[in-house]
């Protein structure tokens, strides 16, 4: 359960056409004869590919290869099977990979009327119907196509642990035009994008979800349905596992706390400050950035330093980047004084790495500063701290007075007079918190502290997005669970076999995500039926062992007992990376348990409240 | 002696509700029921401190003998001696047949459960005073005060319920505050992963729910802390019981009595870490209970034992709930104590005593297995994690860092490694899910991380499904319908021509078809048009209103036409050419290539245009025109598209061909590197072998360079698709030249290490030191690769720079040589594959090579150098 795994495995089959366990086992079987590999063709030229992308696909294989590593496997060309300006060249095989959308099959159709290329390998992100492979079948007059394959990836890898769907507005609205349902298309594509997702797992899970969401009962229902599809059948036909895998399908109206803080460790807070798009940042806007560093890739997969200090809070990762920076130093020292032949033949073998490691310092580097800039600029350690205290201490009084005191740009520290005023943005965030926080409190000012913002200048509006949270997540939304997702982190519970892994001391990270209690409990199979009922994709005499002596509904009750090993959550609304930093810490700490996270996009602060807005203004208002 | 030890006081009888959330509270509350157990025989009083544990009260400690405990161990503590003394007999799955209560099969679940928990139900059990074993204590120093007591001694077959509550209130607040001055033990977890071990053999019986309590139990349990080493060591060792000899539960070491064990397990299991913490806690001393297992016939019928049990906990609930209120708790801790029991349904009489007959008699049809040990490894003295080197504790296994077997393999590892479990059979086998229901062969048990991760399908990811077939049975379908459709279409124009050509005849006799195709429109409009329309009957034009390919509406502008092939109307729309002239000579070309692809020659087709079209709609041309095009392209027309693709490509050719080689003579060398790194040392032959392996590869590469060079700079791309593919091809030539140069680059190094262990051998020192100074040179500059070879000593009569001349002719002329080899391989390769095209491209490059070859001889020649044609 490493989709860092599934999507290399992925890439083997497409450049290489050839299952690579497969090739394994053939270079096994003839050692002698690998020493120096016999060409697979008559002249090595013929090898040479292309491959031939959609707009999804594109993303895809951004996220997961790079152009050297392609290039490595003969692809010398990549392109995207929309673009019309493309040269004839008979000489290149081509690899198709794109998702079965009718757009993009509707561009294959054209290319194999018209064929461009040699051959054509083509593979499919997803299912594809049987219609639509007719319908190639029969524009392939010129018998070019020699494969055809369906891998299942339609899913945007960024940690090797955690997914996404980029359903972002406006362009992919995931809410419907009422308060709880899906808008059509975001259902399809996540249920698509899930299927695909347990498909290229090799897993059949059993799926669980939140009673109290509707959104979250209906995609479990069609992930049942998708499952157990007669058509699926074959393709779900996987080993049985000692428990089996769960889907665990979480709402964001749950825990609506998590996104609307600000994050302290380094992936989250570039996200926050800067913003991360599918592994892309974009610091244009950084003050005196360099030409080359103004798009930046943060990958896990191909930067080793990012890899090792992506969970990193802000502290831990100054101090990392100041041993890297250290490590550059003494490294661009000892190169200084070349004086003997051999000096200069060792800078010359370590050239390229220097050059190399020079650039990922520089990168991080700027990444580091500017999310200084923009913590003191934004005043973020002030606010962020009222944030911490505001989700984990029940403390209304000083709450509200340090809250009135930002609102109001009143600081008790005579040096933050001179600072830049909070934005406003901060300040209705902080309010959305301290609303969500003291609903039920019944000395709560909400009123006052909208008219505070109203008086700041923050139009009539934009305050209702306040409301549209309470709505959305209010606490008569939430599941009345028995943990408040307002809890500090007392869980340094010992648990039996399951380990946590907190520093409560940091004031920053107080707040631990609702996530954390939910895997706690699951792993231990506390989750209760019925708050998180269970669909069971499998038949009755599959793990009968669990079924032994149940007598008709018994069944799922004793499932939902099983202690899973393998668990795949996703989150409807969106997931942070502060969520995915929890579920990376909890599997390194608890070795036998293998967890995926997902969302249907990954939020900041202002993408969540950005979609709330948006879908908010659609809902139809509430009588309250 | 083990099973002594083994005991636990951690565990509990009270059956749950499986659906129960265990938390805080509710471990809590277990806790308390254990301690409650222990303090009932102190006093009745509430008021306990925090530090004071209760400890033992009246129970008559007796010391052991050492032949009561042999005793002990040898007779596993059964009053009924109905039963065989086998090992078996310790098993649960034994007692639970034999008494058939449901409150015993829950309280024995494991081997290992402790008498302690027994007695907490005590009101419903009923001990049988004859044959129990005399209370004994087992006194060792500070932790490790083991108390064995038998239960009737405990006298809570006498407690009366309502005093119970309060008691428990009392050890609740002890455990609160407990839990809040405890700090996190570092070993706690080691100790947890120990339960969890238990746990999973507990499960044999199905009692997930219960000994997850009993787990939690144990885990904030302090007083229970060594216990539980006690019993990981006892985990260890049960499989020794079946000997009649004593054995430390820790390092298995055989005891011949019990007071040597105790001396033993004071001398070198008590580690300094130990004793701190018993000196940090107040409840230092611990009370380990044991008892008999055979005591458990209830005189109770089940239900009224469940009924008594219901009311308890509910009466005992609800007091917990009032004394909560009085404690102060954290308002937030309070209210999550609430929904706790709540949720729970501990005030549930109903649901609680109805989930218990379930379990219960879920119990009964499980029949909990027992692993096999047999396969288990021996444990040395200085037992190190099977795990090595990548273990982190790099030292002799200890109770701290734990010592368990893995379940599957049977080897020995440290906790961290062996927190995996998966479901193994009786012979420690995975189970076999796919064998039908696998019934209840099964249990969880402990592995480690090679054996959980190896398990068949752990890894397994990445589902595919190939429609290769799927797709060609479909494009085959729908090319068996198109060649009907176009031979019946080439048949009607066939008879068209045939139609004029009859009437050419008429008009002139003898003429051929060729006159007749350069006589144009010789019919008459008339009669050609009654020819066309005799083909294929035409759709009727008033029916149609829309163009049924571009769906454009006729109308005055937009004129109908009819496909004199298929006959259906169609626009005339120059713009979407729905509709277009076909040329009736194509249809004769076409027979031609046809027939020229049968493998016949019939010389030059007819160029010339007759000029006699036919009006043919777009779906019949396209059938035509694309089978013909299909028919080209098998036959690899590499030569359409732009003049600079096919040179690209031409020149990637010869590129590719060069990287062979060059790929070929690297893994050469880098093979005698490795030889002569492992060796050391290098023959004189072996030496000379490295340099002519060297020479080759910078001449290569140095031509490869300049390959790339020439095509870099030489074409100038036309399109992005060309640009990229030029940067392409920059990127994998300087990728490649850098990975080839590095192998080069250690050479000098090599070359000096060697000349240092070869001094007795002069020559070859001189012949490398030349070698070493010169850094190895960026490939673009390989030109100088010539300065390396040295003049050949044997010919002194040729001057020096002829010489050098003629060595490094020679060694170009070795190297076109292996080149074209290898070109002739391949062509050998091409043509076993029939791959004709590529045949042809490779025959360029081999004519260019011998071309090359051949001057070179020439120049060798001229040198004077007779024995070249290596």
């Amino acid at each position: 359960m490493d989709l860092y795994k599934v999507s290399d495995f992925y890439l083997n089959l497409l450049v290489d056409g050839e299952d690579p366990a497969r090739r394994q086992h053939n270079s096994n079987s003839n050692k002698q004869s690998s020493f120096i590999s016999a060409p697979s063709s008559a002249i090595p030229g013929s090898k040479i590919k292309v491959l031939l992308l959609d707009q999804h696909t594109t993303s895809i294989i951004s996220l997961n290869s790079t152009q050297s590593e392609l290039l490595r496997h003969d692809i010398y060309l990549i392109t995207r099977i929309d673009n019309a300006t493309r040269d004839k060249m008979k000489h290149l095989k081509a690899i198709v990979y794109i998702k079965p959308t009718d757009e993009s099959i509707n561009y294959l159709l054209e290319e194999l009327g018209n064929p461009k290329y040699d051959t054509y390998e083509i593979f499919f992100t997803n299912m594809v119907s049987k219609s639509q492979l007719e319908k190639l079948a029969e524009a392939d007059d010129s018998e070019v196509v020699v494969k055809v394959q369906e891998v299942f990836q339609d899913y945007l890898t960024i940690n090797k642990d955690l997914f996404h769907f980029d359903m972002k507005i406006p362009k992919n609205r995931i809410y419907g035009d009422n308060l709880g349902s899906w808008s059509g298309f975001a259902l399809n594509r996540t249920v698509e994008g899930l299927t695909s997702l347990l498909l290229s797992l090799k897993a059949k899970p059993v799926i669980r979800y939140e009673y109290n969401s509707p959104m979250g009962s209906k995609l479990a229902q069609e992930m049942l349905n998708a499952i157990e599809k007669p058509q699926n059948s074959s393709l779900f036909d996987f080993k049985l596992a000692d428990t089996p895998p769960v889907l665990l399908i979480l709402d964001r109206k749950n825990d609506p706390i998590t996104p609307l803080l600000l994050p302290w460790t380094f992936q989250s807070m570039v996200h926050e400050l800067i913003g991360i798009d599918n592994n892309t940042v974009d610091l244009s806007h950084t003050p005196g950035i360099s030409k080359e560093l103004e798009k930046i890739v943060l990958s896990s997969k191909q930067d080793q330093f990012f890899a090792e200090s992506m969970y990193l809070n802000f502290g831990d990762l100054s101090d990392k980047i100041k041993s890297y920076v250290t490590d550059y130093k003494s490294k661009t020292n000892s190169n200084k004084k070349i004086e003997s032949i051999e000096d200069m033949k060792q800078f010359i073998e370590e050239f390229p790495e220097f050059k190399k490691l020079s650039g990922n310092v520089s990168k991080h580097m700027t990444l580091a500063s500017e999310i200084n800039r923009q913590l003191n600029q934004q005043r973020l350690w002030e606010v962020s701290e009222i944030e911490q205290n505001l989700s984990s201490n029940d403390q209304h009084n000083q709450d509200l007075k340090e809250i009135e005191n930002i609102l109001n740009n009143v600081s008790t520290d005579p040096q933050a007079q001179a600072q830049p005023p909070i934005s406003m943005n901060l300040k209705l965030r902080l309010v959305i918190l301290y609303a969500l926080r003291y609903e039920t409190n019944s000395n709560n000012q909400i009123q006052r502290l909208k008219s505070i913002l109203n008086n700041q200048g923050i139009p009539q509006q934009d305050l209702l997005l306040i409301d549209y949270f309470l709505q959305y997540s209010g606490v008569r939304k939430r599941l009345n669970d028995e943990d408040n997702i307002f809890d500090k982190a007392t869980s340094n519970l010992l648990i039996s076999g399951f380990k946590t892994n907190h520093k409560s001391d940091n004031i920053f990270m107080q707040h631990i995500p609702r996530l954390e209690n939910i895997i706690s409990k699951i792993t231990r199979g506390k989750l209760t039926e019925k708050n998180y009922p269970l669909l069971s994709p499998y038949a009755e005499h599959e793990y009968s062992n669990i079924n032994v002596g149940s007598n008709n509904n018994q069944q799922s009750g004793k499932l939902s007992l099983e202690k899973p090993q393998d668990i795949i959550i996703f989150f409807v609304g969106g997931v942070t990376y502060e969520e995915a930093r929890i579920v990376d810490n909890l599997t390194k700490q608890n070795p036998s348990l293998r967890i995926i996270l997902g969302g249907s996009c990954i939020h900041n602060t202002r993408s969540f409240m950005d979609e709330i807005r948006d879908a908010g203004e659609r809902w139809p208002r509430s009588t309250r | 002696m083990s099973r002594v030890i083994g005991r636990r006081i951690g565990q509990t009888a009270q059956p749950i509700p499986p659906s129960s959330a265990a938390t805080t509270t509710d471990i809590t509350r277990r806790t308390a029921d254990v301690t409650n157990e222990r303090s009932s025989h102190t006093s009745d009083e509430p008021q306990e401190s925090i530090s004071g544990n209760p400890i033992t009260g009246p129970t008559q400690p007796r010391t052991i003998t050492a032949n009561n405990l042999s005793q002990l161990t040898l007779t596993p503590s059964r009053s009924d001696s109905t039963l065989p003394l086998d090992p078996s007999t310790l098993e649960p799955n034994i007692i639970i047949e034999d008494t058939q209560t449901h409150l015993n099969t829950e309280v024995k679940v494991t081997p290992s459960s402790s008498l302690s928990s027994i007695s907490s139900t005590a009101p419903h059990t009923q001990c049988k005073p004859d044959g129990l074993q005399p209370v004994r204590q087992l006194e060792l120093s500070s932790p490790f005060l083991i108390n064995s007591r038998s239960p009737n001694a405990n006298g809570n077959r006498s407690r009366s319920g309502s005093d119970l509550p309060l008691i428990h209130e009392d050890d609740q607040e002890l455990t609160i505050k407990e839990r809040k001055i405890a700090s996190p033990l570092s070993d706690w977890d080691q100790r947890k992963e120990d339960i969890i071990e238990r746990t999973f053999n507990v499960n044999e019986s199905s009692e997930d729910e219960e000994e997850g309590e009993v787990t939690e139990t144990t885990v904030h349990d302090h007083d229970s802390e060594y216990q539980d080493q006690a019993e990981s060591g006892n985990i260890e060792t049960d499989n020794t019981i079946n000997s009649s000899s004593l054995f430390c539960p820790i390092c298995e070491e055989e005891m011949i009595t019990l007071n040597q064990l105790n001396r033993h397990i004071d001398d070198v299991h008590l580690n300094p870490n130990a004793t701190t913490m018993s000196s940090t806690l107040p409840s230092a001393q611990r009370t380990l209970k044991q008892s008999n297992s055979g005591l458990f016939a209830s005189p109770l019928s089940a239900d009224q034992s469940l009924d008594t049990i219901s009311s308890l906990i509910n009466k005992k609930t609800n007091e917990y709930k009032a004394k909560l209120q009085d404690i102060n708790l954290p308002k937030q801790l309070q209210s999550k104590l609430d929904s706790l029991l709540l949720d729970n349904g501990y005030i549930n009489p109903i649901q609680l005593s109805s989930n218990e007959t379930n379990s219960s008699s879920q119990a009964k049809k499980q029949h909990p297995i027992e692993i096999t040990r047999r396969h288990w490894q021996k444990q040395k003295n200085n037992q190190r994690c099977s795990y090595l080197p990548h273990c982190q504790y790099t030292s002799i296994l200890n109770l701290k860092t734990g010592i368990i077997h893995c379940r599957h393999c049977g080897k020995i590892f440290c906790h961290e490694h062996t927190r995996y479990h998966c479901k193994l059979t009786e012979d420690a086998d995975y189970v076999d899910h796919t064998s039908g229901a696998s019934e209840d062969n099964w249990a969880w048990a402990r592995v480690c991380r090679d054996c959980y991760v190896s398990r068949d399908g752990y890894q397994d990811l990445g589902q595919t499904r190939d429609l290769t077939s799927t797709f060609t049975r479909f494009r085959s379908n729908k090319s068996e319908m198109s060649d009907i459709e176009r031979v019946k279409l080439q048949r009607r124009l066939i008879t068209l021509m045939k139609g004029i050509s009859d009437h050419e005849n008429e008009n002139y006799n003898q003429s051929n078809i060729l006159a007749m195709f350069s006589s144009t429109l010789s019919l008459p409009n008339s009669r050609r048009l009654r020819l066309e329309k005799s083909l294929i009957p035409w759709q009727d034009e008033s029916t149609v209103t829309n163009c049924p390919l571009c769906l454009q509406s006729f109308g005055y502008i937009l004129r109908k036409h009819h496909c004199r092939g298929c006959g259906s109307v169609v626009c005339g729309d120059n713009m979407t050419n729905c509709s277009k002239s076909f040329d009736l000579s194509e249809l004769k070309r076409m027979a031609y290539e046809e027939s020229a692809n049968g493998g016949l020659n019939n010389g030059g087709s007819s160029s010339d245009s007759s000029g006699y079209t036919v009006l043919l709609c777009k779906r019949c041309s396209t059938s035509l025109v694309s089978h013909t095009l299909n028919r080209s392209n098998s036959n690899g027309n590499y030569h359409q598209g732009s003049p600079e693709v096919s040179l690209i490509f031409n020149k990637l050719q010869i590129l590719l061909v060069l990287k062979q080689s060059v790929e070929l003579y690297r893994s050469r060398l880098s093979q005698l590197i490795y030889t002569f790194q492992t060796n050391n040392t290098a023959s004189s032959s072996q030496l000379s072998q490295l340099e002519l392996q060297r020479t080759r590869l910078t001449t290569n590469l140095k031509q490869y360079s300049l390959q790339t060079k020439e095509l870099l700079t030489e074409i100038k791309p036309k399109s992005a698709d060309q640009q990229a593919l030029l940067y392409s091809i920059r990127q994998s030539s300087s990728e490649f030249i850098q990975e080839t140069t590095s192998v080069l680059k250690s050479l000098p190094k090599l070359l000096k290490q060697i000349s240092t262990a070869n001094t007795n051998l002069p020559e070859l020192g001189s012949g490398s030191s030349s070698l070493t100074p010169t850094p190895t040179p960026e490939p673009q500059s390989t030109s100088t690769a010539s300065p390396y070879i040295q003049p050949p000593p044997t010919k002194p009569k040729i001057s020096i720079s002829e010489a050098h001349k003629i060595k490094e002719l020679r060694e170009t002329l070795l190297i076109l040589n292996e080149q074209s080899f290898l070109i002739k391989g391949q062509i050998q390769n091409a043509i076993q594959l029939r791959k004709f095209d590529d045949l042809k491209i490779l025959k360029a490059n081999l004519q260019d090579l011998e071309a090359e070859m051949n001057s070179t001889r020439q120049e060798l020649e001229k040198l004077g150098d007779v024995n070249q044609g290596l």
